[in-house]
């Protein structure tokens, strides 16, 4: 097998295992960018956000704004949930903690004074399920948080292996070397004219 | 004809977005691989966001608007807003790729503090990463989300396209039918268990 028939399969297997990561950072991306156009095409624009799921009394100590987290995880793990969660004090009565996974969200409502807490669960939408998966990245979630972490960052690899085999089979095009180095030349013009004015 | 078309846009297109393709892989690489998430990181502990003094001067009286302010220091360019301070004040985001600058403008006091970010590479392609959306106030914030929606929709252009071709070779089908079920498997897991 010479370097071209190893390089030729690289940027298309590649491609094939990739393929559904590149389908979602691509879809997300127009989801990002056009939010209220992608929910009404997707018919998510009516739905109502929240439904409720539980409400219970509930106890536990507040702590510090830096500890804040500990009481969230706590939280989540007497309601019974896991995955990612951000806590938040919503005021001096308040305290929500968010949970989320790529296919359920949770808002857990810790009432202090009263010593209650509320969960509600937030129904499906498709445009914030593609939103969340592209927004989810680091190596601060546990194990499978983690993996998706490393699969992240071989997709970013990825796209700069296709940029490096793709150059490199434009190359060996002989024929298309002109109007593909216009292509090339036209694309980094253009990138430098607009950053530079950004 | 039709795969000739195929191949060719798929390739052209990718030569003339390499820079965006560039800028989105190594951005994607440096948020992947920050030490905690950007809502955690203190600006003591983030030199490449962290604001430095530049200037501070007084502005002439009928300067009334966040563009006025920006045009009298000779800021000029695509900006937003924040809701005005407790205290009146208004601090107008001055966005720029390389050094962002922020101002905090007094009304009462005709004041203008001005700060910037320093440049750093990994703070400048995350920051081109995070710019989309129209309704800049400048032509060239729209143009720049215009690439953006070119880039989105190259990228899904890519991924069909990119099937398409494959399928076409006859003697790599096997194997990429291979590739194309563990990505899928793989993609499925992740979306059921996180």
């Amino acid at each position: 097998m010479t370097f071209s028939h190893f390089n030729r399969r690289f940027h298309i297997y590649l491609g094939m295992v990739l393929l559904p990561w590149f389908l979602m950072y691509g879809l997300s991306a127009v989801t990002f960018v056009h939010g209220g156009l992608m929910s009404r095409i997707l018919g998510t624009k009516d739905v109502k956000p929240w439904r409720p799921l539980f409400e219970r009394a509930y106890d536990a100590p507040v702590p510090t704004a830096d500890k804040l987290n500990d009481l969230g995880e706590k939280i989540k793990r007497d309601a019974g949930l896991s995955g990612l969660h951000g806590t938040y004090r919503e005021n001096d009565n308040q305290i929500n903690v968010y949970v989320y996974t790529f296919l359920r969200s949770t808002q857990l409502k810790y009432f202090v004074n009263e010593k209650r807490l509320i969960a509600e669960d937030k129904n499906f939408r498709l445009d914030h399920f593609l939103t969340g998966m592209h927004t989810r990245a680091g190596f601060r979630e546990g194990l499978l948080g983690d993996l998706w972490a490393v699969l992240v960052s071989i997709v970013a690899i990825g796209m700069l292996g296709w940029v490096a085999s793709g150059l490199y089979m434009w190359w060996q095009l002989k024929s298309k070397r002109w109007l593909g180095l216009v292509a090339l030349l036209a694309g980094a013009i253009s990138f430098i004219a607009i950053v530079f004015r950004l | 004809m039709f795969s000739k078309f195929l191949r060719q846009s798929h390739m052209y297109l990718a030569l003339f977005l390499t820079p965006w393709v560039l800028v989105y892989a190594l951005s994607t690489l440096f948020m992947n691989h920050r030490a905690r998430p950007a809502s955690e990181n203190r600006e003591s502990e983030a030199p490449q966001t962290a604001w430095v003094f530049e200037q501070e001067r007084i502005l002439d009286g009928s300067v009334n608007s966040a563009h006025g302010v920006l045009v009298a220091l000779e800021l000029d360019g695509p900006h937003f807003v924040n809701k005005p301070a407790v205290d009146g004040s208004i601090t107008i985001f001055r966005q720029d790729a390389f050094r962002p600058r922020r101002v905090i403008w007094s009304p009462l006091l005709h004041k203008a503090k001005v700060e910037r970010q320093d440049f750093h590479a990994r703070a400048f392609v995350e920051r081109l990463h995070k710019r989309f959306g129209y309704g800049s106030t400048h032509r060239i914030g729209n143009i720049w989300s215009a690439m953006v929606d070119l880039t989105a929709a190259s990228i899904v252009f890519w991924a069909v396209s990119g099937v398409w071709l494959w399928f076409e070779l006859r003697a790599l089908r096997k194997w990429g039918l291979v590739f194309l079920g563990i990505g899928v498997a793989l993609f499925a897991f992740f979306v059921v268990t996180i």
